[in-house]
Order: C-alpha cells, then structure tokens, then sequence
C-alpha cells in the first residue's frame, strides 16, 4: 500500500541548491534533523544537470515543519543559502 | 536503489562527513548551522533522545566528525562504562 506518491505535507521545497550539491548530501543534510523517507531532485533530461531544486519527504508532517523552521536561510552550501519550505500543495502564493 | 539503503546505513544523525563539511565550508571544532536553531526551536521531533554538543551536551563531544548522538546510542556508552 506504501506507494511510491509523495504526501505533501510531509515534504519540504528546498531551493537555491547549487548543482555541485548531490542527492547523498541532501540526505545527509536533512538527516540531522529528521529521519528522511524519500528525496526527490530532478535533473534536466538535456543537459544532466541538477535544477537548483529538490523535495525532501519525511515520515510525518511534524518533521516538515521542523526541516521548514530549522533549515530555512540556516544553512549554505557551496556558498548559496539554502531555502526550506513546506511544500504543502499550494505552489504558487500572491 | 541500493545507493539509498547504503545511504540508509552509513549516514546517521549527528555525524557529519567530508563532503558535506566541505560544501557547508565547516571547521572541525565548529557546531553545524542549525545547531544553533535547536536551542531556538527545541530539538527535532522524531530524535527525542539527541544529544547534540553545546546544546544539551557537553562541548568537548565535539570531536572529528561527530557533534551528537541520538540517545540510544549514548546509553549503551554509558551502560559500558558504568
């Protein structure tokens, strides 16, 4: 029953990701505040790059929100500061 | 897939390693960023037993790659010293 669907409101939107980052060390990252139940970080299917973006799945909403406080503008890697939201649905806000 | 059940194994809360020192520009001896947010928001909700140096514990476990330790861990170490 466990499908392979992400449930929103136990991801996180993580922006400003430099390319260099790779999907190892966003888990490594979000690990230390909450066990990691599933990254997703998409790649340009021309160039093979990663998009600057990435969503971080945890086991329950509670730890999005946690990663959301914790993590946004806390932590810069590779010089960029990485930004943390819930990604709850609601993509585009006024 | 295997890469992430790797992952799954190696990494663990409270160890930070080479790479990710690297990109974070982090010195050994300094407390990771968000460290400083556990003292702010109190700790994570899914570790109830992390113990973090210079937070809820003492600094010099700061030592190489390690700054906490869920508290699972920590107890066998006590439970084998005593």
């Amino acid at each position: 029953m466990d499908g392979s669907s992400t449930v929103p409101a136990n991801t996180v939107y993580v922006g400003n990701v430099d390319p260099k980052v790779s999907k190892e060390l966003l888990y490594e990252l979000f690990l230390q505040i909450g066990p990691v139940a599933k990254i997703r970080y998409p790649k340009d299917k021309v160039l093979q790059t990663h998009q600057g973006f990435a969503f971080v799945e945890f086991n329950s909403p509670q730890d999005a929100e946690y990663a959301s406080k914790c993590l946004n503008n806390t932590v810069r890697l590779y010089d960029r500061t990485l930004k943390v939201r819930k990604a709850n649905g609601a993509s585009s806000s006024p | 897939e295997t890469k992430w059940s790797l992952m799954e194994k190696e990494k663990r809360p409270g160890t930070i390693g080479k790479d990710l020192r690297t990109a974070l520009g982090l010195p050994e001896g300094k407390l990771p960023p968000w460290c400083y947010k556990f003292k702010e928001l109190g700790m994570p909700p899914s570790y109830p037993g992390y113990k973090v140096a210079g937070i809820n514990w003492d600094i010099s476990n700061l030592r190489g790659d390690v700054y906490g330790t869920l508290g699972t861990k920590l107890k066998t170490q006590r439970e084998s010293e005593l």
